[in-house]
């Protein structure tokens, strides 16, 4: 499987960590994060998530966040999933995992990655409430 | 007057055409707009652009003209581009 890629399709951490984990037997600290759908936003109750991506643009960002990752922080391998669908609360959104010879760089890159991908890539989430629908805007 | 060519269905969407400049819109901007994508004729202005189809109020947006972000707004839009407004990405 791709190291990045944006998909319908549900995700599972273990299977993307061992994939990162056969790249390099070098890697001494991995570092996740895992954005998740909530049930609750800007103080309203959240049934579903839709998300939205300009293809071809969303990909090459993602790709060229990996790229700029590996060569901004000390780390051996990074991989990033991002789903485009409509998910659920508890449902899995977007998963980034990073591996390097010791945790802090692996801690700096993963945060760094998740803070640039929201600048960065063409996606978008609208919040279906029990009051309507609602486009998100930024988040910090 | 730059001509505005609507399309009604997917399939016109789906269709190529070298000659003209494929706009397309995303999220909250594709909504106000009530369609996600129109064909305008080359040889203008992205500020053009913007001002002909209506949109300088959906403050703020992104723009991007062949899958590229550009800030710079005098930038001339040629036959068989694609430039995508988009409102601040909200991924993650």
């Amino acid at each position: 499987m791709d190291a990045v890629r944006i998909q319908e399709a549900d995700f599972s951490i273990e299977e993307e960590v061992n994939a990162l984990r056969e790249t390099s037997k070098r890697i001494g600290g991995i570092a996740t994060f895992l954005g998740c759908a909530r049930d609750f936003s800007e103080g309203r109750d959240v049934f579903s998530i839709t998300f939205e991506q300009y293809a071809g643009m969303a990909e090459a960002a993602l790709a060229a966040l990996r790229t700029e990752a590996l060569e901004k922080f000390d780390i051996i391998e990074a991989r990033i999933i991002h789903r485009v669908t409509t998910v659920f609360s508890g449902d899995q959104i977007v998963l980034i995992v990073v591996g390097a010879e010791h945790r802090k760089a692996a801690f700096a890159a993963c945060e760094w990655i998740i803070d640039t991908l929201k600048e960065r890539v063409p996606i978008w989430k609208k919040e279906i409430t029990p009051d309507g629908d609602s486009w998100v805007s930024q988040h910090p | 007057m730059i001509d505005m060519i609507v399309h009604q269905d997917m399939k016109a969407e789906n269709d190529c055409n070298q000659d003209t400049v494929k706009v397309l819109f995303f999220g909250a901007i594709a909504e106000k707009m009530g369609k996600r994508s129109l064909d305008m004729q080359p040889g203008t202005s992205l500020a053009e652009v913007m001002k002909e189809i209506g949109c300088e109020g959906f403050s703020p947006f992104l723009v991007a003209v062949n899958q590229v972000q550009v800030n710079d707004m005098s930038v001339l839009v040629n036959a068989g581009d694609e430039i995508a407004i988009m409102p601040p990405f909200s991924g993650g």
